[in-house]
């Protein structure tokens, strides 16, 4: 009888808690159980597991708005926050690290008051793009002239180069600033993430994810924790075990190529990277000018009235990229302020290691020839000795550069890149360039943010702003249950999250992607290649020349 | 013509009949009982078109009255001056008015006016906030100087229509960017200055007449080689030459070549030390093979059609690095040598010249023709192929190297000797000529 009831009644659990029930006895990563007994001290509302930028926006945000504010949370980094807190740099000296923030977050991180904390005199709003390509002889130019012509008003800034350290440890004041620093377990790795026992005399933690964390530099179970959360964030990075113990896969693929990091020094122009220090004063036009302000007309009322309408407005800084399909990917040339620039260079690891093992001054010519000269030159640049340097001291990599730019046609862009001067010491750096996007950014009780939901090809510079803006729409989530009174770690809330973030995060990488793929057909030199490289050019200046394309790319990453 | 008219009568008499038995049976509307009567008045009606003289004066003016109304209508649509002819009544746009110094009046007073510096006793009219931007005050960045020329050109009245503010015109967005240099349209009477000496730029057009009259005038003699050159300098450009720069570019001794640009003349290349080098060198199997077809260095013309001056040096040095190809594959300069030399530097360098010389083929005789296809094109295209580019070789330095050991480096194979080859069947033809005449003469073998 009671078999028969319990078979019975069993026909009458739905589906999704048949599910969940299953899917308990499944998740686990890095432990065969926990014993969980958490006193009432371990059990948090949300804990985030990553103390990157986005792990500590999503933190300050929380704390920031008042629905959110009384939450417990924790956020569990495996590296010191204090280093990253006491982070200090000389004013002429940038680190290598550095992200091009877009308007929409840089207004969130104004929301939530942490752009202030930021060192605002290391941060370099930039308004222009210029793009072009080495196959052909087209550019396009990015930045919203065509608005501020019509409006007449001042350009718009396209995006704010920012070092990574210097919006860390802006997020760490603010953290700090809302009181909110016992929230941050910095120095503990994560051990193993499992599921909560059913305790009869207490809680019911069998869907609730518990962590085990180990605190570094201790051996033996001594500094061990157990904390369960009622919602686990995963902001860890590319390889994250809350991503492994949530069960959801990743699809995607390694590129092949390798991206090479470096601060460098720029020739100071006469455009530099403020708003009125510009050039000369013209004479001869300030002179026109009095004559249409003066009061008596020289001549017939018409000659007096010069056309002011098409002024561009003055440029403050620029960001340059150059594809080389023939040698592995694009070279970007990244605005810092005092004439510095940060270079972020995709390539193939045997080139990147080559560029790794130069000297300085053969370093920066070389980098100056991939801006200038043409593929061919720039590949033989790399088959050179990178020892040998000839009389007067000068590299090879040097005199070739002299030599070749005498005999090359300028293709370059209507804003020519700077000259690059010099490399600052020990900045040169090199990471593996990836393509992974998760799954599913949710599961029960388990959200994704950042780097450990997508990674993207750097070309656009996009990776980190996905995050920030996952960071928000998941505060913003997060702030929604609770005003609503629903379960913050409920599948049901996280649902919003999801369905706002993924469709923007498969858009941005598939775009990103494909424009590298595009970039990357060249088949070196033969009749195709040069065939494309022309198709390629065609496609860039119609992208240039029909009105209001430019500006909708811009748009969708804003 | 009324005479014509008088004779065709008869003709408009039955066309008209015709017609109006036509109506009456159309009212019937019988369809098969129109067939029968109507064939004959069919016939009629052609005959009538084909010779009554009225409907070619009709065509005549219904063409020119609508020739009138296409040229009419298809002629400049709009000019640039188009909105000149609008007549416009003086107070209709009472914001441009200027000059009404009129300060009683104030009826006459459209403007805006202000005190400048806050002082009563002038006034000044505003400028207008529709068509003008005022910056005062501010320096302006270098670009804009080209605004200048904006200023000073005599405002036409279009400058100053309102609709300039809703349109922005892509042109005036980029200007202030655009690079400096006004470049004016390239024709045959605006021609742009020379990149070297020498040099004669040509427009498209001229270089396709260049290379479609070269090719024929080398193809009827080729041994002109000045229209093979021209051939060679049009077809190039623009990619293949940019190619071949390239492969020197990519090679450490093909930059070497283009730092150092070493010429090859007379003067450059003594023959006289080469004649004295050992027998089996580079440099003397040169000068022997120079000696034997009977030519100097100095017989290449100069390269005049290329445009990138660089390209141009690479030009120049293909061409007087011919003679090395014919001395290290032995190759002689009648047109069957120089033939498979082509096919072997076409398979090679790529040029277009090369590979259109290959025409020549068809001036062949049967034999040679024949032996061209079986032992020298297929000679040619293989080891041009696989072999390292000949253009990389700087044939200064080598001079003194064996010719066997640069061939083997090189990756060629020497083809048959192909005057050895000739001479032998020349022989042995005139060898059985003779033994065919001695026969005839008496019908005893001698």
């Amino acid at each position: 009888m009671l078999s028969r009831s319990a078979s019975k009644s069993s026909r009458y659990i739905c589906k999704a808690c048949r599910s969940t029930i299953n899917a308990s006895r499944k998740r686990k990563f890095g432990t065969n159980s926990i014993t969980l007994n958490p006193t009432s001290d371990d059990i948090y509302d949300v804990v985030t597991v990553g103390g990157g930028p986005v792990g500590l926006a999503l933190l300050a945000a929380l704390k920031t708005s008042p629905s959110t504010s009384h939450l417990k949370c924790l956020l569990v980094e495996s590296q010191s926050l204090a280093k990253q807190k006491s982070w200090s740099l000389p004013p002429d000296a940038y680190s290598n690290r550095a992200s091009s923030i877009t308007p929409t977050n840089q207004s969130f991180l104004e929301a939530i008051e942490a752009w202030r904390h930021l060192d605002l005199t290391r941060v370099q709003p930039y308004d222009e793009m210029q793009v072009w390509d080495a196959g052909n002889a087209a550019s396009i130019q990015f930045d919203w002239s065509a608005e501020a012509i019509k409006y007449n008003a001042p350009l718009r800034t396209v995006a704010t180069m920012v070092e990574n350290s210097n919006l860390s440890r802006g997020l760490l004041r603010r953290i700090e600033d809302v009181g909110a620093e016992e929230s941050l377990m910095s120095g503990w790795n994560v051990k193993g993430i499992g599921n909560g026992i059913d305790d009869p005399e207490g809680c019911n933690l069998s869907t609730w994810p518990v962590l085990e964390l180990q605190q570094i530099g201790s051996e033996g179970s001594q500094n061990t924790k157990q904390i369960a959360t009622r919602l686990l964030i995963g902001a860890d990075g590319i390889n994250s075990p809350v991503r492994t113990f949530a069960g959801i896969n990743t699809n995607g693929w390694d590129y092949g190529r390798h991206g090479v990091v470096a601060t460098l020094q720029v020739e100071s122009s006469s455009d530099p990277a403020s708003p009125f220090q510009n050039s000369v004063s013209n004479d001869d036009f300030d002179s026109a000018l009095e004559d249409f302000l003066s009061d008596d007309p020289k001549s017939s009322s018409s000659s007096s009235q010069p056309n002011f309408e098409n002024i561009t407005p003055s440029n403050r800084a620029t960001a340059f990229q150059r594809f080389l399909p023939a040698l592995g990917g694009p070279i970007a040339i990244l605005p810092l302020p005092n004439n510095h620039a940060s270079l972020v260079w995709s390539t193939t690891p045997q080139i990147a290691s080559y560029l790794k093992s130069l000297s300085p001054s053969a370093f920066t010519a070389t980098v100056n020839a991939a801006l200038r000269l043409e593929q061919v030159d720039i590949q033989y640049l790399f088959s050179l000795p990178t020892t040998i340097s000839e009389p007067n001291n000068t590299t090879p990599h040097e005199s070739e550069l002299t030599w070749r730019l005498q005999h090359t046609k300028s293709t370059l862009p209507s804003r020519s890149p700077p000259w690059i001067t010099a490399l600052q010491p020990n900045t040169i750096a090199s990471f593996p360039l990836r393509l992974r996007n998760a799954t599913s950014y949710i599961a029960p009780r388990i959200a994704l943010a950042g780097d450990a939901a997508h990674t993207i090809h750097p070309l656009a510079g996009q990776g980190l702003n996905l995050g920030l803006g996952d960071a928000e729409c998941l505060s913003r989530t997060i702030r929604y249950a609770v005003e609503h009174g629903m379960d913050i770690g409920d599948l049901m809330a996280l649902q919003g999250y999801s369905g706002e973030r993924y469709a923007a995060a498969v858009r941005v990488s598939t775009g990103v992607d494909l424009l590298n793929k595009v970039y990357q057909i060249s088949s070196g030199d033969g009749l195709v290649g040069s065939l494309l490289g022309a198709a390629r050019g065609l496609g860039m200046r119609a992208v240039g020349m029909v009105p209001g394309v430019r500006e909708a790319i811009m748009r969708t990453v804003d | 013509m009324s005479a014509m008219f008088r004779a065709t009568q008869i003709l408009r008499a039955d066309v008209a009949g015709s017609m109006k038995s036509m109506g009456q049976s159309m009212q019937n509307m019988k369809p098969d009982a129109m067939k029968g009567p109507n064939k004959q008045q069919d016939t009629v009606l052609k005959r009538g078109a084909r010779r009554d003289p009225e409907l070619y004066v009709l065509l005549g003016i219904m063409s020119g009255a609508f020739g009138l109304a296409g040229w009419y209508f298809g002629r400049k649509p709009t000019s640039a001056t188009s909105e000149a002819e609008v007549s416009v009544a003086n107070s209709s746009m009472p914001w441009e008015v200027e000059g009404d110094h009129d300060h009683e009046d104030h009826s006459k007073h459209f403007k805006y006016q202000y005190h400048p510096r806050g002082d009563k006793g002038s006034t000044k009219n505003a400028p207008s906030a529709l068509n003008t931007v005022v910056i005062p005050n501010v320096t302006l960045p270098r670009d804009l100087r080209l605004l200048r020329a904006i200023i000073r050109a005599p405002a036409s009245a279009s400058s100053r229509t309102i609709t300039r503010i809703g349109t922005t015109t892509t042109s005036g967005l980029r200007a202030p960017n655009e690079k400096r240099q006004q470049t004016r349209h390239f024709s045959i009477l605006n021609r742009p200055p020379p990149n070297y000496p020498g040099h004669v730029p040509l427009t498209f057009i001229e270089r396709l007449g260049l290379a479609a009259g070269s090719a024929i005038a080398s193809l009827a003699n080729p041994r002109r080689g000045d229209m093979i050159a021209a051939l060679g300098e049009a077809t190039a450009q623009p990619f293949f030459i940019r190619r071949l720069k390239e492969r020197m570019l990519a090679d450490p001794t093909g930059r070497r070549i283009l730092r150092d640009r070493p010429r090859i003349t007379s003067k450059t290349m003594s023959l006289e030390r080469l004649r004295k080098l050992p027998d089996n060198t580079v440099g003397r199997t040169y000068a022997a093979w120079l000696d034997r077809e009977g030519v100097t260095p100095d017989t290449r013309d100069q390269v005049r059609y290329i445009d990138d001056e660089e390209e141009a040096y690479v030009m120049q040095r293909y061409r007087e690095c011919h003679d090395f190809y014919h001395a290290v594959t032995g190759l002689p300069i009648f047109v069957e040598g120089e033939v498979g030399l082509k096919a072997f530097e076409f398979a090679n360098t790529g040029l277009p010249m090369t590979g259109l010389s290959l025409a020549a083929i068809l001036r062949l005789k049967p034999a040679e023709r024949q032996r061209m296809f079986e032992t020298y094109l297929p000679w040619a295209f293989s080891n041009g192929l696989k072999s390292k580019d000949v253009i990389n070789v700087y044939w200064e330095e080598e001079l003194e190297t064996d010719v066997e050991d640069l061939r083997a480096r090189l990756g060629i194979e020497q083809p048959p000797d192909l005057r050895q080859t000739r001479k032998q069947i020349r022989d042995a033809k005139k060898a059985a000529k003779e033994a065919k005449q001695t026969v005839g003469v008496d019908g005893v073998i001698l």
